[in-house]
């Protein structure tokens, strides 16, 4: 305890608190502080007689409900719902940072999503038929021709693309591995804990920061990543965050080794909620390890299977800070997902109507995914109750 | 009799078959630890490579083949001072380390260009015969897995003493004297490079 007193005396604290109370001796800090004190002594003398007014005890309290909810609703309305309808009014309108927003009404959503199809000899050079500053996004070939799809913003059709990719290889890698350590680790025997606890250690740290740890071990040259593939394939030589072929794999290998653990802690959440009667009767049953795991386990676990699937699954669709830091290099396409577009189009280019509505069609992809996920998660999860 | 010589024979049987599941048991366990670890290590990797990269100089980050460990800096000792380079050799070939296509920090060093014609040599001369060495003094230099040695004179002496960065070959002499930096210009052409260590005789 005399320790402690001498250690914060010799950290400089009476300075501190001195330094604390000059700055306090402000115009501004004074008054905040005076209306704070002046409002605890209004509201106590108030609710001792605002029964005078013929005050009820329901409106008593009702107005102090909403009073102690007013914290946390003005941080709620300030820092959430007010930017959110904000970025909505501004998706109607042609903002741009400096002059004032004029309404465009549905503008923004049809210069995004426009397409326009040609069906064209297929040696026939796609500029010919495309109408001016529409970019070729899409070919398929129909025999001796070929349907050209165009959009009027290629850069948001390619960052969708991208984005959906993306999704789908983070789920391979960042799902599946996550449920076979999960079945390792519900094996009973002992030092699984210990194994838990590294596994989930890279969830915990932020994204920025691994980020430009695994900018080292991806550097084509003295890189890890390299050196070990150079063990195996000497002639080999992947540029992982300049190559536009494999950067956006790069990415999905980082973010995956960030979420497998975390998953696979939830999945064995899941997998020891499970009754080990079921198990038992199975096994009784004469069901071997491979049925067991297809036929009881998996039914069993579709609930912590949905949860993981739709929270890696949206935290891939904004997938933003690993392109942002990792292929911050890189000019080529392959390094936009939708987020990192709109970013780009907003605090870049200034285009905040534009960036606005990409939000809100970023937001209905994800609410129509998820709501897909619900549907056939409702009809796989017919075990449980 | 027979039922009790029976009865032992199954109670062997299913002891043994017990037994032999524990065995297996134990194996599988085995496995089960050895992926784990081996997946432990995989995930713990970038952390490791954090921790150990927070221990080496700029240099030695560079170094490559890569591994956690530092080096020693060998290769980056030059002029007595830590040198950053941007370029390294790999299997006797230059190798950038800024590749194609990758943008570049305005200022930033990208390779060193050196004239081997113009090569002197830094010999560190103790300050106890300091008053022995003079410009224009004849110097024979010889270097370790090269034939023959090369003249050479004193260029330049330097008029302050600085540290020593070469320790004395004869271990019985002291190390905390000071050294004057002496610079020494062939005179003749020589098969010799940048940084490499040589020795002098001055004088002789």
């Amino acid at each position: 305890m005399v320790t402690l007193v001498i250690l914060l005396l010799l950290s400089g604290l009476p300075n501190s608190i001195a330094d604390l109370f000059r700055a306090l001796v402000q115009p501004i800090p004074l008054l905040v502080l005076g209306l704070l004190i002046g409002f605890f002594v209004v509201g106590t003398y108030l609710s001792r007689d605002g029964a005078r007014f013929g005050e009820t005890i329901p409106q008593r309290e009702s107005w102090q409900g909403w009073l102690f909810l007013l914290p946390n609703f003005v941080n709620f309305s300030l820092f959430f719902a007010i930017p959110l309808l904000l970025s909505l009014y501004l998706s109607f309108t042609d903002y741009n940072a400096i002059s004032r927003p004029e309404w465009v009404g549905f503008d923004n959503y049809i210069g995004l999503l426009q397409l326009e199809f040609h069906t064209i000899p297929a040696e026939q050079a796609s500029g010919t038929v495309l109408t001016q500053g529409y970019g070729e996004i899409a070919s398929i070939g129909l025999g001796a021709n070929r349907l050209v799809i165009g959009a009027r913003d290629t850069m948001f059709w390619v960052s969708l693309g991208n984005t959906f990719r993306y999704c789908f290889m983070l789920l391979l890698l960042g799902v599946m591995p996550a449920l076979l350590l999960a079945l390792l680790l519900n094996t009973k025997i002992p030092g699984m804990k210990f194994y838990r606890a590294i596994f989930f250690l890279p969830s915990i740290a932020a994204v920025v920061g691994v980020a430009l740890i695994w900018q080292w071990l991806y550097d084509p040259i003295i890189g890890f990543i390299n050196y070990a593939i150079r063990f195996f394939f000497p002639e080999s030589d992947i540029n992982w965050l300049s190559d536009p072929n494999v950067m956006l794999v790069a990415v999905v290998i980082m973010a995956a080794w960030q979420v497998v653990g975390f998953n696979a802690v939830i999945f064995l959440a899941g997998l020891q909620n499970i009754p080990k009667e079921v198990m038992e009767a199975s096994t009784v049953d004469g069901a071997g390890p491979i049925t067991r795991f297809f036929r009881i386990m998996m039914p069993l676990i579709a609930p912590t299977t949905f949860f993981v699937v739709v929270t890696t699954l949206i935290s891939g669709l904004q997938a933003f800070s690993e392109m942002y830091v990792l292929l911050w290099a890189t000019s080529d396409n392959a390094r936009l997902t939708t987020v990192y577009y709109l970013y780009e189009e907003g605090f870049e280019r200034f285009q905040f109507g534009n960036a606005s509505a990409t939000a809100w069609l970023l937001f209905i992809v994800i609410f129509i995914v998820t709501l897909v996920q619900f549907r056939l998660s409702n009809r796989s999860s017919a075990y449980q109750d | 009799m027979t039922t009790l010589a029976y009865e032992t024979e199954a109670s062997r049987r299913a002891l043994e078959k017990e037994r032999r599941a524990l065995m297996t048991q134990r194996i599988l366990n085995i496995f089960v630890y050895i992926i784990l670890t081996a997946v432990a290590y995989l995930l713990l990797f970038p952390f490791l490579y954090l921790l150990f990269t927070s221990l080496k100089t700029t240099t030695d980050v560079f170094h490559f083949p890569p591994r956690l460990l530092p080096y020693v800096p060998l290769t980056t000792e030059y002029n007595g001072e830590q040198v950053t380079l941007y370029s390294m050799e790999v299997n006797g070939q230059q190798r950038n380390m800024v590749d194609t296509g990758e943008s570049v920090r305005a200022g930033q060093a990208i390779l060193t260009v050196v004239d081997l014609k113009r090569l002197r040599i830094e010999a560190e001369v103790d300050e106890f015969d300091a008053s022995r060495v003079h410009v224009g003094t004849s110097v024979v230099v010889t270097a370790e897995g090269y034939p023959g040695s090369w003249r050479a004179k004193v260029e330049e002496i330097p008029d302050t003493v600085a540290r020593r960065s070469v320790r004395p070959q004869d271990p019985g002499k002291p190390e905390d004297t000071r050294v004057l930096r002496v610079k020494i210009a062939f005179e003749e052409p020589t098969p010799l490079r940048l940084g490499q260590r040589v020795e002098v005789a001055i004088g002789g």
